[in-house]
């Protein structure tokens, strides 16, 4: 055990001062045993402050700890923030509401989470030896398989999509595509594809054309690829999941990259008790769609159990292979600034990555302002040396030509000389042909461009697309604000999980000392009832806190003790921090009193909220079994 | 990650880093359950196919050992799809058996589960075919031993032919020691693997299939080899009459037989001998159209021991029927390019045989057994007068013009003039083009109307250097072999035949001493540019790159 600090112990003073007075003495009274009046509080909470520093004492908490604190402990730990009730909440499928509600609030009241603010934290002054001892598993399942290797929507997914779509100008999925990504399923392929087509659309990257082809707004590509695969996930689920707390969206998924890669794989039940909790810490709502939308993105993959993928954050690219048939491969990750999805078609998307370059795919490229020299440069720098001679000479010659033509704003054309001489003499050109400016330049019919570059095309002219920026800027002026927002927040840095993934099964360790040393004491039968129900409740650590006090008065009334019963309903009637635990015939209930009335036949009846939905019922107080007060909410 | 040569890719591909030390150890491996798909100069791809996997388990070669093998080469893991695919369907062979019956007439058909039995009754098509004669046995008539292989195929259900084929009359033949010049003549090591490939032990499941080699590297040699470890009456069926007789001479050179065992059957002589050599054409030639073929029968009727089809991605329709009747026999598929615009490799697989043998063109130009060569794409522009005629006409006669640029001839007489001392092969499609060719410098011309006996005769002063220079059609595509021609002027050709491009480099490629060129002339801005790219897919594929150079008129 590591030295307390004195921000610990500040902290653990600060917190426990801000409890009531009822639940502060019954803390206090529970540890140091009597109170005698006058009292001086700050006395009272540096000697509670004292106490619990002491390693004995540290040392007997910790060691009565079973495996159902530690998995609360570890949802505090995983979530950071919650209150007592969303915590019995979460893991009501785990156990039964009233046992949860119990013993979180007995948690409290052993000391080992502190209410800060309505949330739930642990002691500061044991803070390091509860962390150690939170683990996410079995919390978050039991199952040991490891991650897998099934594809996702991954940088170099989105770098092959783009190539794809602006090779065929439109983005309705098709089957045959599953040949450009044989890793992928036909059916989770075309889930992304269209899932992709569908954010990039409403982002603006993509946009279709007057004539119905797809555009692409390579600025925005760019930066959506200056992303590494994990920040675009969390870039797509993000968007997926609400556009007004994109921030939250990104924390969330950055989280649950995080941690699932820690756990692996886990069952469904599981999955969702860690989005709910990962979607609380991040404050976003959690619903049903959310496991579709990550399993959308690849993020998980159902396999009898969940599965979490494997995201290659750092798995560089390997050096270009360009081979004789103009093929481009390698394997790993392009870095932000690669350029090769440009200028080349995807043949591949799989281990080893290839694409494979023509004229027509460079053409393409340079439409889309791509620099020659930049491809010249890119081949070179990344290839091994003379694999793309070949290959930059055939580019060369196809720049050359490509350059031999400009067309501004589709009206103006300057071209070559074979090209002059195919729009001066070409009869079926002439009504495009509004008038010739100069040599070789010439003010065509912008209407009919179209048209105009349809004749010349099939004349064996290649033409490059018109020069104009109108397009590019109507766009930019639409949705740069969620874009630009999306793409900062998921600048992310990877999570490091500082929570182990196991941890030993921890089991109580009972002192039976003290169960004898109450026995032996001299006490009034009320005082034992209320020590012995303070021992069972794990709060006696030390013999010193065997002392003659009743702390709790009477918690519990059964059986033919009515008026008990109806006593019991009405002390907590109005309590915020007490609920009532209800032994019915037929089932079990937590409440929260709001009213004792009376029928006309005199009998009392409990009005009362069923937590946690809170829906108010009527109970009457005779077909009550047991009522027992809990104590859930110490703040 | 490791350092392996293998990256095992989901759609069952295999990448092999040729420049990795292991590669050749790996590659050794590969081949005994991968066809060679390409071969380009530094990744090599190979595919794990149904075929291969069960031409891989009738050579006892399992999948437990087709995927220790993948895993043990692989820089990745391998994905469980990959090993699921293997298992699955490697265990399909063995689950129909054909295996002799006790009539003659029939063979016996045994499936081993009822559902496959099932299936099979329930296809109008396989059913027809089978007699039933057990639970789970059938009898079939011998005629449909192929057709019933063939369908079977197609369902899924590979058989395991159990049946060893039929050696057919003896006729004792070797190599000589020395050929006719009194050269000594060695076997190269390929050519005896890939004898070995097809042959094995001569047991079940080995005796067919096809040997791809490149152009030029003595394709007509594992022919020959086959035939002495099978010592048989042969059938051999080439493309023409010129590669008729080249056979007939390389086997008279070659080998101990006599020329009264070596005959010709083709349309100008039927001399059916113990060794017969004829042509397709011959073959399924018919005096009507809608009349039977009157020499397939030297095919069905010939007593053959052994067939082989000389570049056998020429197999025209009818010999495909023909063939699948033919499975009794050894049979040999020989080709550089199992490529066929049609699409209808898998069905030579189907009824020659599956590939047994396949080896990288730049592997043996690196040994020395083909030439290097060096391709070029020469562009030239069309002239100015036939601009508008061109950018008037539809597709197909875009092409024809942009072919029949006169602008070719002086790209053709400078090559020729950069070319002094080599043997030089101007091939093209079109008659009117090459006669102006020819004309343009005196040269002679070989096309389909020319006569064998004419053809013989220039080929003959071709390789004995009284011309260095020969005008050809695409009659010379395939199958002639001249052995010092070193550069190759295609001026045009049959729009995208990557078949086509390859025989042509093909006839440039023996070893001499002396690199080889080849050309491509083709327009500018037209058309034939593209084409120009499809009919170099195959060459690509197989390592040669086209230095491209644009000519200044």
């Amino acid at each position: 055990m590591g030295q307390l600090t004195d921000y610990a112990k500040e902290k653990f003073k600060n917190l426990l001062s801000r409890y009531t007075e009822d639940n502060y003495f019954y803390i206090a009274r529970n540890y140091l045993g009597l109170i005698p009046t006058p009292f001086h509080k700050p006395a009272i909470t540096t000697r509670l402050c004292s106490f619990f520093s002491q390693q004995t004492i540290q040392e007997r908490i910790i060691s009565l700890l079973d495996e159902m604190d530690c998995t609360i402990l570890s949802l505090v730990s995983v979530s950071s923030s919650i209150d007592a009730q969303t915590c019995t909440a979460l893991l009501k499928g785990k156990w039964s509401y009233g046992t949860l509600l119990r013993r979180v609030s007995n948690l409290q009241e052993r000391m080992v989470l502190l209410n800060d603010e309505g949330k739930l934290v642990f002691n500061p002054l044991l803070e390091e030896r509860l962390k150690s001892l939170c683990s996410l598993k079995p919390l978050f399942g039991t199952e040991q398989n490891r991650q897998k290797s099934t594809p996702y929507c991954s940088t170099e997914f989105v770098r092959a999509y783009i190539s794809l779509i602006e090779k065929e100008k439109k983005v309705v999925f098709k089957d045959e595509y599953a040949l450009f990504f044989p890793a992928y399923n036909l059916e989770q392929l075309q889930l992304i594809f269209t899932s992709l087509t569908d954010t990039l659309n409403k982002l603006c990257i993509i946009y279709q054309q007057k004539d119905r082809k797809t555009s692409i707004n390579y600025t925005k590509v760019h930066q959506l690829l200056s992303l590494n695969d994990r920040q675009l996930l969390c870039f797509l689920v993000a968007f997926d999941l609400d556009e007004r707390a994109i921030k939250e969206g990104v924390q969330f998924t950055n989280n649950l990259i995080a941690i699932l890669e820690k756990i692996g794989c886990c069952d469904t039940s599981s999955l969702k008790l860690l989005l709910r909790t990962l979607a609380l810490k991040a404050g976003i709502r959690y619903d049903s769609s959310l496991i579709d939308c990550l399993s959308k993105w690849g993020l998980i993959t159902l396999d009898e159990l969940w599965y979490a993928n494997q995201i290659e954050e750092n798995v560089g690219r390997t050096t270009l292979v360009v081979d004789s048939d103009n093929t481009i491969s390698y394997s790993g990750s392009c870095c932000k600034d690669d350029i090769l999805y440009r200028f080349a078609d995807i043949c591949v998307l799989d281990r080893q990555t290839s694409y494979k370059v023509t004229p027509q795919s460079f053409t393409r490229g340079l439409d889309n302002l791509l620099v020659w020299e930049q491809v010249k440069t890119y081949l070179e720098h990344n290839s091994y040396p003379s694999m793309s001679i070949s290959l930059i000479k055939l580019l060369q010659i196809t720049y050359e030509r490509y350059h031999q033509i400009t067309i501004y704003d589709g009206i103006v054309l300057t071209c070559d000389d074979r090209t002059a001489r195919l729009i001066e003499n070409l009869e079926s050109i002439q009504e495009h042909h509004l008038q010739t400016i100069a040599a070789n330049v010439y003010l065509m019919r912008r209407s009919t461009e179209m048209l105009w570059r349809q004749i010349l095309t099939s004349s064996g002219v290649l033409l490059p697309s018109t020069i104009a920026d109108e397009q590019v800027e109507v766009i930019h002026r639409e949705d740069n604000f969620i874009f630009t927002l999306l793409l900062k927040e998921s600048t992310i840095e990877p999570l490091v999980v500082d929570i182990m993934e196991f941890s030993d099964e921890k089991h109580m360790d009972e002192d039976p000392s003290i169960a004898n040393a109450i026995e032996k004491a001299t006490l009034t039968s009320s005082q034992r009832q209320d020590l012995e129900h303070r021992y069972n409740a794990r709060m006696i650590l030390i013999e010193e806190q065997i002392v003659p006090q009743v702390v709790n008065g009477v918690i519990e009334a059964g059986g033919f003790d009515y008026q008990g019963k109806v006593g019991l309903c009405r002390q907590a009637v109005g309590k915020q921090n007490i609920a009532l635990q209800l032994q019915l015939t037929d089932q079990e209930l937590v409440v929260q009193a709001l009213e004792v009335a009376y029928t006309p036949q005199k009998e009392a009846l409990l009005k009362a909220a069923v937590m946690p939905t809170m829906e108010v019922k009527i109970i009457p107080v005779s077909k009550i079994f047991l009522v027992r007060q809990l104590r859930y909410h110490l703040c | 990650m490791n350092d392996k040569p293998l990256i095992v890719q989901s759609d069952k591909t295999m990448l092999l880093d040729v420049h990795h030390e292991s590669a050749e150890a790996c590659r050794a491996d590969l081949v005994r359950f991968c066809e060679l798909i390409k071969s380009p100069e530094h990744v090599h791809t190979y595919a794990l196919s149904a075929i291969s996997l069960w031409n891989a388990a009738s050579s006892g070669v399992n999948s437990e050992y087709i995927c220790d093998r993948i895993q043990f080469w692989s820089r990745f893991p391998v994905s469980d799809s990959v090993l699921y695919y293997i298992n699955d369907i490697a265990s399909r062979f063995g689950k129909v058996v054909l295996t002799e019956s006790d009539d003659p007439m029939y063979y016996k058909l045994e499936v081993k589960t009822d559902r496959i039995r099932t299936e099979l009754m329930s296809r109008k098509n396989i059913a027809k075919m089978m007699i039933v004669n057990g639970v789970r046995s059938f009898l079939i008539e011998k005629y449909y031993r192929g057709e019933v292989k063939l369908q079977l195929i197609k369902l899924g259900y590979p058989v395991d032919d159990r049946i060893v084929l039929e050696r057919g009359p003896t006729v004792p033949m070797q190599f000589k020691k020395t050929n006719s010049k009194g050269e000594k003549f060695v076997i190269r090591p390929y050519q005896v693997q890939a004898g070995q490939a097809l042959l094995g032990d001569l047991g079940p499941g080995c005796g067919y299939g096809t040997i791809v080699l490149p152009c030029g590297s003595g394709k007509t040699v594992v022919g020959m080899n086959i035939m002495t470890q099978l010592q048989t009456r042969t059938l051999v069926v080439t493309t023409n009459v010129a590669a008729v007789h080249q056979w007939m001479s390389e086997i008279l050179d070659k080998m101990d037989l006599q020329p009264d065992q070596v005959g010709e059957y083709t349309g100008e002589r039927k001399d059916p001998r113990e060794v017969t050599v004829c042509t397709y054409q011959v073959l399924t030639y018919r005096p009507d159209k809608d009349g039977p073929f009157p020499h397939l029968e030297l095919l069905t009727k010939g007593e053959w021991g052994l067939i082989i089809y000389d570049e056998v991605h020429m197999l025209p329709a009818p010999v495909f029927k023909i063939t699948a009747e033919l499975q009794a026999v050894y049979r040999v598929g020989l080709t550089a390019t199992l490529v066929r615009e049609d699409g209808r490799e898998d069905e030579v697989f189907s009824l020659v045989g599956p590939k047994r043998f396949d080896v990288p063109w730049n592997e043996l130009q690196q040994q020395g057994f083909i030439a290097e060569a060096y391709c070029n794409e020469i562009r030239v522009d069309l002239p100015p007068d036939l601009e508008i005629p061109y950018a008037l006409a539809n597709k197909r006669e875009k092409y024809r013009l942009a072919s029949e640029n006169p602008l070719k001839l002086d790209v053709v007489k400078a090559l020729v003039a950069r070319h002094p001392d080599d043997f030089i092969l101007i091939i093209g499609q079109y008659i009117n083009q090459l006669e102006t060719i020819a004309a343009a410098f005196n040269l002679p011309i070989i096309t389909g109307s020319t006569p064998n006996a004419k053809r013989e005769e220039l080929y003959r002063a071709f390789k004995e250097g009284e011309n260095h220079i020969l005008v050809v059609s695409k009659v010379a595509n395939f199958a002639i072999d001249l052995p010092d021609a070193s550069v190759a002027i295609q001026v045009s050709g049959t729009f995208g035949s990557r078949s086509e491009e390859a025989q042509r480099l093909g006839r440039i490629l023996r070893p001499k001493n002396r690199s080889s060129f080849f050309y491509s002339v083709v327009t500018r801005y037209s058309n034939e540019e593209e084409f120009a790219a499809n009919r170099q897919k195959f060459l690509a594929e197989q390592g040669y790159s086209y230095e491209i150079e644009v000519w200044a008129n």
